[in-house]
């Protein structure tokens, strides 16, 4: 049986050893499916944003590198996805 | 005596969608992100409004940005992406890096300079994770003797290294101009 520690989160990255979460994993997946995002494509939009930011892209080194996106940071580029999913699903 | 109706028609976002024969979403997307800065919209009650004789201009703003004017040698950071079997995170860290990655006016997301030299050391980053190993070498493994490198590592501001990780790639000649100049010190 797969155990918590070898299960992919549910924006299917490998958490690695620890059950430690991506933050605003859901608010993300949620945005994901609602773009019909792939992962890939999830990743660089975020990655867009953090660069419109003036913010260096973390490296993969010692980890996956959303979770090293200050949460604060990442929080703002969720919001700003968040707002732009709605206004493209919804119109206004 | 004649009165003169200065007041324009508007029409909301559903109406200009019809108008135009663009989807609604799409040309929601324009209005909303592209236009509004360009021509007067306004809000009224929760809706967009568009004057009526700004359709045309509307019209050319949707079209450059459905098709945006990008200098030859560029290619969307999605399409080069797909068309080299790389991961787009990497691939956009990396063209950052060395300086081949941009956004255009009115573009929607990254463009990678696919005519730039340093396309070749993109792509053997994304694929084995080093630049080429016929151009670069790592400087732990090129100068062995630990003074050497130590002093070598004080003049890498003269040159271009790619750090990878904690790993430090020269270009071979470049790291022979900073031997030559360490000796010669």
């Amino acid at each position: 049986l797969e155990t918590q520690s070898q299960r992919s989160s549910p924006l299917g990255v490998p958490t690695g050893k620890t059950t430690e979460e991506i933050p605003f994993e859901r608010e993300l997946a949620e945005i994901a499916v609602k773009r019909e995002w792939t992962i890939d494509e999830l990743e660089s939009a975020i990655a867009e944003k953090l660069l419109d930011r003036s913010h260096e892209l973390p490296s993969d080194d010692n980890g996956y590198w959303l979770k090293k996106v200050p949460e604060q940071l990442l929080q703002d580029i969720v919001s700003e996805l968040q707002l732009e999913s709605a206004s493209e699903v919804n119109g206004m | 005596v004649n009165v003169v109706n200065t007041k324009r028609r508007e029409l909301d976002v559903r109406q200009v969608s019809r108008a135009l024969n663009i989807p609604y979403n799409d040309i929601y997307r324009t209005i909303r992100f592209h236009a509004i800065a360009r021509i007067p919209v306004r809000k009224h009650r929760g809706r967009l409004m568009i004057p009526e004789d700004a359709l045309p201009l509307l019209q050319r703003i949707h079209y450059e940005r459905k098709h945006p004017r990008i200098p030859n040698g560029w290619v969307r950071l999605a399409d080069f992406c797909r068309q080299h079997n790389l991961r787009n995170y990497q691939a956009l860290r990396w063209a950052k890096k060395l300086g081949i990655a941009r956004r255009f006016p009115v573009s929607n997301g990254y463009y990678i300079h696919e005519d730039n030299d340093k396309i070749h050391i993109l792509l053997s980053i994304c694929r084995t994770g080093q630049p080429p190993k016929d151009e670069w070498v790592l400087l732990t493994e090129a100068v062995r003797s630990k003074r050497l490198r130590t002093r070598v590592h004080s003049l890498l501001y003269l040159v271009e290294p790619i750090r990878i990780g904690k790993s430090i790639y020269l270009r071979r000649d470049d790291l022979e101009l900073l031997k030559q100049t360490v000796t010669q010190r």
